[in-house]
């Protein structure tokens, strides 16, 4: 009993683990709760990967900060009472250059006025990945859906540059910027095992990591976010046509419905 | 011959086309979250789960309110200020927009209203025989069932969700049946809200429902007026607040309404207590202000519609017979009249 208490928090953090451990990142603590339930005022858990020595706070909606407590690079958020996307934000600089990581959690509360775009658009790094956009409200990184991200240095687009994607369920792929400094992927739909239903899958965590050399300086910069099973999965087209031919047909009937009755009356 | 910048129904169609690029496509123009989202509870059907749309229909706000924060605090015993604030708050921004714009939202602004009509044009430019009045005993029979969506979908069936009482597929019933968000997401290329839904039996019935009604309306559509329009939760919760609003219509019975009646022919609504109604107020809960009573009127300021005080369009004889010559034009300039013109052509020749 007492090697299962101690052995099963170890072996859920390792199952949330990224495949990239090496790699400063930010991922949810494992929680037993249902994360698909609109827990609204509760906090969130995240945990720091590889992150001893690192400075962290957290950006608000309105560009506001707030240092961030952590316990052994656990860290217990509490919602700030603003509605929209907080930015977690993680950097340490030592002799062998800078690293970063970012996170955008959302938490419910009152409107703020301020635009996602505002936070993402808003310099946290030199060396950073925006993403462009952040999926929206009530709307998730999903597979099989692109998703779009820039990478700049000291506010400016990093054309023909690496980065790495990494998803905790093994799936690892490089990509390169283009001249604008974007890149786009499809999130791969790399759910081992796909359950019917959105609630009974659980999310998975997928990590973007660059890393560059600028004026004999060392960066590196991750981005991390959760993504959804494809709802596609369990959702037909070819019946969804079905029904609405049989709609159509229901319309016709009553539209020829009428018409005769129109002309009996004549 | 009336000028089409003259022209109410011109007027209103420029507008309407105008609202729906802004509704279905905002988010192109002023990005994703244009300040946390342009309203919250803009009470137009402009739906969330359109990728490019730049706001909220006040429905989606108030299912959720029932649905995670009503609910579960009637539930709990604990109904405090803080669970109803976020409620009257969204009823406070419908109400607002409301004020300024009254009824005019179904007729000038709202999306699937404007996508309606433009059935209806497809409809008449294929020359298809029109249904200018549905038989008033329908007309009864069909107005319950907006209030009914209203009290059902929007409130109970949420709340009960919240309760624990119904599963998560009653958690936003309207959202789930809405035309508005099939038809906008078909607007920007996305099918995917046409699928049906097989992860359970709830959520199949309600997607099955949801494109049964999508198809009924395209077909109807073609042929009868607003068909959505008549069972429409907005239309109900417009209706509530109707009297508090700054558009007015109204009108100066005169005997000569009783055997004219061109007002609730005109109407799209189908609302025939216009031509029998003594009162001065006749903006009446289904009423969508799009003004065509006021335009084929044929008497002087007879009908009127106004901003608070002030006339916008006032029921003028003049203009009457060019609005109804116009629409005489218009109605004749379609496929199958050209086809019938070709071969008179073909047969004189």
């Amino acid at each position: 009993m007492m090697f299962l208490k101690i052995s099963l928090p170890i072996l859920l953090i390792c199952m949330w683990a990224a495949p990239a451990s090496a790699v400063l990142h930010w991922q949810p603590a494992p929680s037993s709760k249902d994360n698909m339930q609109h827990q609204r005022m509760a906090h969130k858990s995240f945990i720091l990967v590889d992150g001893q020595g690192a400075y962290t706070h957290l950006i608000h909606p309105d560009l506001k900060k707030d240092p961030l407590l952590d316990t052994e690079q656990h860290f217990a958020v509490k919602p700030t009472g603003k509605n929209n996307y907080h930015a977690l934000i993680a950097q340490r600089t030592t002799s062998q250059g800078t690293e970063t990581a970012v996170r955008y959690p959302y938490f419910h509360g009152r409107p703020t006025g301020f635009s996602p775009s505002k936070l993402t658009d808003h310099a946290k790094f030199d060396f950073e990945i925006i993403p462009m956009p952040l999926a929206r409200e009530h709307w998730k990184y999903t597979a099989n859906q692109e998703a779009s991200f820039q990478l700049r240095f000291k506010g400016k687009p990093l054309a023909k540059q690496s980065i790495q994607v990494t998803t905790s369920q093994g799936t690892a792929f490089d990509l390169k910027t283009d001249s604008k400094g974007m890149l786009s992927f499809i999130i791969p739909d790399d759910f081992s095992e796909v359950k019917v239903g959105q609630r009974k899958n659980p999310k998975i965590e997928f990590l973007l990591h660059a890393q560059t050399t600028q004026n004999n300086h060392h960066y590196q910069s991750s981005f991390s976010s959760f993504y959804v099973v494809d709802p596609n999965h369990w959702r037909s087209l070819p019946w969804g046509f079905v029904a609405l031919f049989f709609g159509m047909m229901i319309g016709l009937l009553i539209h020829f419905k009428y018409r005769n009755i129109k002309k009996g009356k004549r | 011959m009336l000028p089409h910048w003259k022209n109410l129904s011109v007027i209103r169609k420029v507008v309407q086309l105008a609202c729906f690029i802004f509704l279905v496509y905002g988010s192109v123009i002023i990005g994703f979250y244009a300040a946390d989202k342009l309203s919250r509870a803009l009470p137009t059907l402009a739906c969330a789960y359109d990728a490019k749309t730049a706001d909220y229909c006040v429905l989606i706000p108030l299912q959720h309110q029932m649905d995670h924060r009503v609910g579960p605090a009637i539930k709990a015993g604990q109904v405090t200020l803080a669970i109803l604030i976020p409620v009257l708050t969204t009823l406070g921004t419908f109400l607002i927009l409301f004020v300024l714009l009254n009824k005019a939202f179904c007729g000038w602004v709202c999306p699937l209203g404007t996508f309606q009509e433009f059935l209806g044009l497809i409809g008449q430019k294929l020359g298809l025989k029109r249904r200018d009045s549905l038989d008033p005993k329908l007309v009864k029979r069909i107005r319950p069932v907006k209030w009914l969506i209203l009290a059902l979908l929007v409130f109970i069936f949420p709340l009960m969700t919240g309760m624990g009482f119904t599963g998560h597929e009653l958690g936003d019933p309207f959202c789930k049946i809405c035309p508005s968000r099939i038809m906008t997401n078909l607007f920007n290329g996305n099918m995917d809200e046409l699928r049906i839904d097989t992860s359970t039996p709830g959520y199949m019935v309600w997607s099955i429902l949801a494109d049964t009604l999508f198809g009924l309306i395209l077909v109807i559509g073609l042929t009868t007026r607003q068909p959505f329009c008549r069972i429409c939760p907005l239309l109900a919760m417009h209706a509530i607040f109707r009297k508090v609003g700054l558009v007015r219509l109204v009108k100066n019975y005169t005997s000569r309404c009783d055997k004219c009646g061109l007002c609730a022919k005109a109407c799209p609504m189908d609302i025939h207590e216009i031509q029998t109604s003594k009162e001065k107020d006749i903006l009446f809960p289904d009423c969508t202000l799009c003004g065509r009573c006021v335009e084929f009127c044929p008497d002087k300021g007879v009908m009127a519609m106004k901003y608070a005080i002030i006339p916008i369009k006032v029921s003028d004889p003049q203009y009457f017979k060019h609005r109804n010559k116009a629409q005489k034009v218009w109605e004749k300039a379609n496929l199958r009249q050209w086809f019938i013109n070709r071969k008179k052509k073909k047969d004189h020749v």
